[in-house]
């Protein structure tokens, strides 16, 4: 019996060390994902049980270990950058605002490590930052566009054929259907808690159709010009008339509200229409028509590798481990199981919604994307907030852009 | 020579007693040693510096304050944070008094201790939690609270998107929340109300008003000069519920000194601008808590 024991106990101490040096010649991995899952359905997939799935095909062709963290929005922006400025951050890690990290040089240079192929593959690949050496860092993709719904049944209640878009004739049927129908013409959020949310639906689409852009041709910030005057006085049209609600004060009550069949227009991400609309006759429009024409906003978040990969030993793989994250077949799958995105890839195929991609197809060349720049979110508060002040009588349009540029300029930046 | 001997007894007997309560003290002490001394003295450091967070600071002068008195906004931030205050710690303090009070004095019995639970409860809520909930109360269009004001004929009011109602709103959660609390020490100090005195009071004919206000409030003294630097000190640093109820709107209504800290630190990185914010504020919280000392020292001369 003795000798039986001492065998086992030498057996398992064996097993233990060479379990050991086994895992010594494993490398790591780990992946900072965003919660994308928000379906309440029961045979809704996690993000960590659908990415762990993922990773398993991965780790096995990679002798590798992966460990994917699922990190809620409330302050991802936040948590990510300070994570990569830590010794232990994420290799591999979704990102959101990636000025201050290009500034920073926190990300991994990705041309040395892509072949033509790979890069070529990436749609927006030419939108993706470069570090001092010239070399790009993530791996942009597109968010989505926020995209019009018009609640069909509401403007043919109010007895209009269709809903008009463009700025003037737009703001003469909202009336109308007000007036009709004792139903809002169009609701936007501009009592979002943050700059950001408010301005990605409810400013910049109007900055675009009027004809503007974010950076001049010195690369820095300016909206005080003629696109940005006559985007703001829309907008103060929009509330003299009587159209936008003062009420509105959350960023779901518009997207609720037009669930409910009480507002005519809406701007909001394209993932609603499918899933929050079932009550209402609605349709896709892809954006208003300002002085310039049409007009939408998409964002860009990314995906890109921490620069301390290169003194961790495992950079080619976390590269490895992006350009599979993002590869066509992975993204086709999390589109279908997890949250719907427009294909941001050449060899991605999935296309949840014909109607939503034909209207995003017809106006390739009127969307457009808010530039990264120095202090973003706070230049983005301030021009919110004297927006709101603007609404409330307090500042014109010309005072609501020199203020937020000058505040910007003193304030925001160290010049 | 005895005398001697027993001071000499006397002495080494309170060197260990101090030796004891400097041993008691030291963990607390290390701990306030590294979490705030050292902090404050890094923040006033990082104040007279460019950093932001991942190259090492740059020494630039008195450059931030310079920036900082020339922010337009600073003002109005400043004004927005006196007015949280004046409504916040005035209203909890009287209103802890009152309730703790009422439930001393005339519900000393089991419906009085379940009052006492049912007031300290918000107390140990999540600030952020609360703060959903309250938005969800404030909507303008079937939020519980203008539900009620609609069986009265009232029109619905966006509490929290208009300029004037928006800071009070955020005042009056955080006064729910904190009452129980002061309520809880007001309510001990009153138990602790010597009952000879309040008798000799009874037999001299003084009224229940009287006894309030010429017994029981002067022997509070010590426990309202506590609540109410508490509650300056805590509303000055107000962050999270403004962070989570307003995001310091509508157009900045409701932005205060300490999300104004927080945009700079955190949204900006630039935390030596923030610093210089920060120390700022520490100086302005001081000045307070000296004018406030000096109240009381007053009063208690008088």
């Amino acid at each position: 019996m003795k000798r039986f024991l001492s065998v086992l106990l030498c057996a398992t101490l064996l097993c233990s060390c060479l379990s050991i040096a086994l895992a010594e010649d494993k490398q790591t991995l780990t992946v900072w994902i965003p919660q994308y899952q928000f379906s309440k359905a029961e045979d809704a997939i996690s993000d960590q049980d659908f990415w762990d799935g993922v990773f398993d095909a991965f780790e096995a062709e990679n002798n590798c270990e992966v460990k994917v963290e699922i990190i809620g929005w409330g302050v991802y922006g936040d948590t990510f950058f300070t994570s990569l400025l830590n010794e232990d951050g994420p290799d591999v890690v979704y990102v959101t605002d990636n000025y201050d990290l290009v500034k920073r040089d926190l990300l991994l240079g990705l041309d040395p490590y892509l072949t033509d192929e790979q890069k070529d593959n990436v749609l927006l690949w030419n939108l993706a930052p470069e570090n001092a050496a010239g070399e790009k860092v993530i791996v942009p993709m597109d968010d989505g566009v926020a995209i019009g719904y018009v609640n069909k049944a509401l403007v043919r209640e109010a007895g209009l054929e269709e809903l008009p878009l463009e700025w003037d004739a737009f703001i003469e049927a909202c009336k109308t259907i007000k007036e009709k129908t004792g139903k809002a013409g169009f609701l936007q959020n501009w009592g979002a808690t943050s700059g950001t949310s408010a301005l990605m639906l409810a400013f910049w689409p109007y900055y675009f159709q009027a004809g503007g852009k974010i950076l001049d041709e010195n690369g820095q910030v300016n909206i005080n010009n003629e696109a940005g005057l006559k985007a703001v006085e829309f907008l103060k049209k929009l509330y003299d008339e009587g159209v936008f609600d003062e009420n509105i004060v959350t960023e779901t009550e518009s997207v609720d509200k037009f669930a409910n069949g009480e507002v005519a227009y809406i701007v909001a991400d394209l993932n609603k229409g499918n899933t929050s609309f079932t009550d209402v006759e609605w349709e896709y429009v892809f954006s208003l028509v300002g002085p310039a024409g049409y007009g939408a906003r998409t964002a860009t978040d990314s995906f890109a590798v921490n620069k301390k990969t290169l003194e961790r030993g495992n950079a080619e793989l976390a590269v490895k481990a992006l350009m599979y994250i993002t590869s066509g077949a992975v993204m086709d799958e999390f589109h279908s199981k997890i949250f719907y995105l427009p294909p941001f890839t050449k060899d991605s195929s999935f296309v949840k919604d014909e109607a939503l991609n034909a209207v995003t197809s017809a106006h390739t060349d009127a969307i457009y994307v808010v530039d990264e720049f120095e202090a973003k979110k706070s230049f983005e508060d301030t021009l919110q907030a004297n927006i709101q002040d603007m609404f409330q009588g307090n500042l014109t349009p010309e005072e609501v852009l020199a203020e937020t540029m000058d505040y910007y300029l003193t304030q925001l930046i160290d010049q | 020579m005895t005398t001697a001997v027993t001071r000499r007894r006397a002495s080494k007997r309170t060197r260990r007693e101090a030796l004891i309560g400097a041993a008691y003290i030291a963990p607390s002490f290390v701990l306030m040693f590294i979490f705030t001394v050292i902090p404050i003295f890094l923040c006033i450091y990082y104040s007279f510096t460019k950093y932001d967070m991942t190259a090492a600071p740059e020494w630039i002068g008195f450059d931030n304050y310079v920036k900082l008195a020339a922010n337009k906004y600073l003002g109005l931030t400043l004004t927005n944070t006196l007015q949280y205050v004046l409504i916040t710690v005035p209203l909890q303090t009287i209103l802890a008094l009152l309730i703790a009070a009422f439930i001393a004095g005339s519900l000393r019995n089991r419906f009085g201790s379940f009052l006492r639970s049912v007031i300290f409860i918000p107390v140990i809520a999540s600030l952020i939690a609360s703060a959903a909930v309250w938005n969800v109360m404030y909507e303008p269009k079937g939020g519980l609270i203008n539900q009620f004001l609609g069986l009265f004929g009232a029109d619905p009011i966006n509490f929290l998107g208009k300029k004037t109602t928006a800071m009070p709103s955020v005042a009056a959660v955080a006064i729910w929340k904190n009452t129980g609390y002061y309520m809880v020490m007001y309510y001990a100090g009153i138990m602790n109300v010597p009952a000879d005195i309040q008798e000799a009071a009874i037999v001299d004919g003084a009224s229940p008003w009287q006894r309030f206000r010429y017994i029981t409030l002067p022997i509070l003294k010590p426990i309202t000069y506590m609540v109410v630097t508490m509650g300056i000190i805590g509303s000055f640093q107000v962050f999270d519920l403004v962070y989570k109820m307003t995001g310091g709107g509508p157009a900045r209504a409701t932005l205060t000194v300490a999300f104004m800290i927080y945009n700079y630190a955190i949204k900006d990185k630039r935390m030596g601008y923030a610093c210089a914010l920060a120390v700022g504020l520490l100086i302005v919280i001081l000045l307070i808590h000296g004018i406030q000392n000096l109240f009381f020292r007053e009063k208690e001369d008088a």
